[in-house]
């Protein structure tokens, strides 16, 4: 082995020198032609530390199966109970007082008349949340039906939507979806600007679920809904869509 | 697309948890397999990474881009709650969490070198298929470059070459990773 070598043909001798893999020869060409070197000598140097990581680094065993798509729904519902109750909490407001009027009730019949008009409007304010679009909303839930997209042509699905502290309760009931336990879905609540996700879940083998599901935005914040598949590069295809309002 | 920089910083003031989501999306799956190790049993490891999760949406103020990359700062609140975990399970002796490590060596230590060890491994398998082999027949094997040369029937000043741009590339890696 020379021992005057260029830093040319030095420098891919490092990688074996630092892992003591050179013949001996080899090993005292390196180092003779260190000391008089100080660029060689800086590869060197931030090669030199790799051994010892490497030491460290065996060994590792894989999890046999990766972690559930539950821990995740688990953490964002438990960040949606605390960043609601973190949420300052506004003081409250000074109430006008309206000036009094000074009419007096002096007729029974005006209170008749009022009250029969109370329930008018609120027979009016039922009619107009049923409105025939496959909607309804009752004092706690809204009840949509979801609309089948060409993957899942078969597929039936409704979704009952409940406040919950810090965001939305989503109860899905879905059936005729393409058999396979493996599919993971995913719920998507949005708007037009932008979308968050209300979990994932899987069907049984007839193609059936029932879940419960949460999300973080709030009733009034998004007006549609979206069940959908990911593939391996992130390109989502509906499943089911449905609209709020 | 955002950075985890800007991740760790809209988890402040997001309120949708869509932030949380992607982080969560990008490093609870290495780190699950760090605190496996660590902790040698999957119901531990599992509530470690919420544990990790839930203490960096809680903290998120405290972190600083210039100091450390977000993995690193995700390792980092993983060591100390594996130091917790490990402190509980020590004054509760009926319910142990992983075989004792050697008996006087300071809790941190073992869990950074655990963490440590786990991240190198991870690094090596960011390398291409024909730079890890190089390393694990010249590190782990112990073969020298001729050596390797006749096992891989290539020439030996390839095998040279190969082995140092393997390293160099593990160098670049780990420092991607935060480790200098």
């Amino acid at each position: 082995m020379d021992a005057h070598l260029t830093c040319a043909e030095l420098r891919p001798m490092l990688g074996g020198y630092v892992l003591e893999a050179l013949e001996p020869d080899e090993t005292e060409a390196v180092r003779a032609h260190l000391p008089d070197c100080p660029g060689c000598a800086a590869e060197l140097a931030s090669l030199a530390e790799l051994p010892r990581l490497l030491d460290l680094a065996a060994p590792v065993a894989h999890p046999d199966e990766p972690l559930s798509p539950s821990f995740e729904e688990a953490l964002l519902d438990r960040f949606a109970r605390e960043s609601e109750s973190a949420r300052p909490v506004p003081p409250p407001k000074r109430r006008r007082r309206l000036p009094k009027l000074g009419i007096a009730w002096t007729r029974p019949r005006v209170a008749v008349v009022s009250a029969v008009l109370a329930a008018a409007l609120a027979v009016g304010a039922m009619s107009a949340l049923d409105g025939g679009d496959g909607q309804m909303r009752t004092s706690k839930n809204y009840i949509v039906a979801l609309q089948p997209a060409p993957a899942a042509p078969d597929a039936k699905a409704r979704i009952a939507l409940y406040r919950v502290k810090g965001g939305t309760g989503v109860k899905l009931w879905a059936s005729g979806l393409p058999p396979g336990s493996k599919q993971v879905y995913e719920m998507l609540c949005g708007n037009a600007h932008w979308t968050t996700s209300a979990g994932t879940f899987r069907a049984d083998a007839q193609g059936k679920v029932v879940v419960r599901l949460t999300t973080a935005a709030r009733v009034g914040e998004y007006d549609r809904v979206r069940v959908v598949t990911k593939d391996r590069n992130g390109t989502t295809t509906d499943v089911l869509t449905g609209r709020l309002f | 697309m955002a950075t985890d920089a800007q991740l760790i910083e809209r988890l402040r003031t997001d309120a949708t948890g869509e932030a949380l989501r992607e982080l969560y999306r990008s490093y609870s799956g290495e780190l699950f397999g760090f605190a496996l190790n660590a902790l040698g049993e999957r119901g531990a490891a599992e509530e470690l990474v919420q544990e990790v999760f839930t203490r960096a949406w809680r903290h998120a103020e405290r972190y600083d881009p210039n100091r450390a990359s977000v993995r690193t700062w995700l390792y980092q609140i993983a060591r100390h709650a594996i130091i917790d975990q490990r402190r509980r399970a020590a004054v509760r002796p009926g319910l142990p969490l992983h075989e004792p490590s050697a008996a006087n060596e300071p809790l941190g230590e073992s869990v950074e070198q655990a963490m440590l060890g786990w991240q190198v491994a991870m690094a090596l398998e960011r390398l291409s298929p024909d730079h890890r082999q190089m390393i694990r027949l010249a590190h782990v094997q112990g073969l020298t470059m001729r050596e390797i040369a006749e096992h891989t029937e290539l020439p030996v000043g390839t095998v040279k070459s190969r082995t140092w741009y393997a390293l160099r590339a593990l160098r670049l890696v780990l420092e991607e990773m935060g480790i200098r």
